[in-house]
């Protein structure tokens, strides 16, 4: 069934758009006002109702599709980490957690840094607790000196690759 | 990953590998936010997006949607593509299947029910102790060789095997290019590139079951 439609749609910076219409599908057209809705739309792109206006030129421009949200690739220096380390680091933002649980994100993130960057067994390396790489060293001596004195944005903790204990968590 | 033949060592080092399907339809069956909802309740990180349009809009969307470990999931909807890479051959092809049960049992869509084709492509770094340059020249057809060297006035030889199908159209469902040249940045290794497209589920996994093992032995007898 055709709808009988009085738009009013304000685009910042321009005067208010007035448009009647009778149609039977949602009109969908370029802001711009001379072209279809054609755009390609950014990750950091906003969608608001407010892109969804009418031309001022009254062209009927009918676009059922909505451009095309373009996704960029994962940031390479940090791993996927698993739901549970996620919960803990949640818990971790608001507070103190438990040693258990505090060796236990660290157990994972670990696991998932020496996949994701694929670490040589016997390495010293220190990671923050999304997986980052900090620093890398051959000997646990030689990773403490180049990570002394140093401030971090984030927390890290130290480990060698293929071992179970972790220290230093700065 | 290493793999050994039995006449000599070759190591196979696989740069990446992606698993997908080109689905035969006309409007991308997936609603993006539904398939974003079904991954996330499965573990997935998502990639970020801000402030999607609500239903009924259709949106239309390219990239990475998603991954979980080192897999990660891709998908153009204008093309009807939906596919996952992973740093294995046969990790991309368990995730795949992992993607197509999760979206079978969340979503009721079976992937498999609409294929136009299946599509592997895959990189391989391999080293065998010998030079590729020098070895590929070996398989060159001498005849042919000697005349291109005249025309050019220059001493030439083929840098590059490129096999496919005899007789068939690169631009079609059924094709594959197996190439097998040096590395460029290191003569060292060679770089063997593959792309496999095929309407047959059957055909894509045979295919893929054998895929490192010829590859090996066809740089065997290059190297013979």
């Amino acid at each position: 069934m055709a709808l009988d439609t009085l738009f009013d749609a304000t685009i910042p910076g321009s005067e208010l758009v007035k448009y009647e219409s009778s149609i039977d599908s949602p009109l969908l057209i370029d802001r711009e006002g001379d072209k279809p809705w054609t755009k390609q739309i950014g990750i950091n792109s906003t969608i608001e109702p407010a892109n969804y206006l009418i031309s001022s030129d009254r062209e009927l421009m009918i676009e059922k599709q909505l451009g095309k949200i373009e996704l960029s690739e994962f940031p390479v220096d940090h791993p996927w980490l698993p739901q549970r380390a996620l919960k803990i680091l949640s818990k971790l933002e608001e507070g103190p957690i438990a040693e258990k649980e505090l060796l236990l994100l660290m157990d994972l993130v670990a696991d998932r840094a020496t996949d994701h960057f694929q670490l040589e067994e016997g390495r010293f390396v220190a990671l923050t607790f999304l997986g980052r790489v900090v620093e890398v060293s051959d000997t646990r001596v030689g990773l403490l000196k180049k990570i002394q004195g140093r401030k971090f944005s984030e927390q890290i903790f130290v480990w060698r690759v293929g071992f179970n204990s972790f220290s230093g968590r700065t | 990953m290493g793999i050994t033949l039995s006449t000599a060592t070759y190591k196979l080092t696989t740069q990446e590998a992606r698993y997908g399907i080109c689905l035969d339809k006309v409007i991308f069956p997936l609603d993006f936010r539904d398939l974003r909802y079904a991954l996330a309740k499965n573990g997935y990180e998502l990639s970020p997006v801000k402030d999607l349009p609500p239903p009924p809009a259709l949106i239309g969307f390219g990239g990475e949607i998603a991954r979980i470990k080192e897999t990660r999931v891709l998908a153009d909807s204008e093309a009807g593509e939906i596919a996952v890479t992973s740093r294995l051959l046969g990790e991309a092809c368990q995730s795949f299947e992992d993607l197509a049960n999760i979206i079978a049992s969340e979503l009721g869509l079976d992937l498999h029910s609409k294929v136009k084709y299946y599509q592997v492509t895959v990189h391989y770094r391999v080293t065998t102790g010998k030079t590729p340059f020098e070895e590929i020249s070996k398989a060159e057809n001498k005849e042919f060789m000697t005349k291109f060297s005249e025309i050019m006035k220059e001493d030439l030889s083929s840098f590059s095997i490129r096999l496919c199908p005899k007789g068939a159209v690169p631009n079609s469902e059924n094709w594959f290019d197996i190439a097998i040249e040096p590395e460029v940045i290191d003569e060292r290794f060679y770089h063997v590139g593959v792309v496999f497209r095929s309407s047959k589920r059957d055909k894509t996994e045979a295919f893929v079951k054998n895929l490192e093992s010829n590859l090996l032995k066809l740089i065997g007898l290059i190297e013979a």
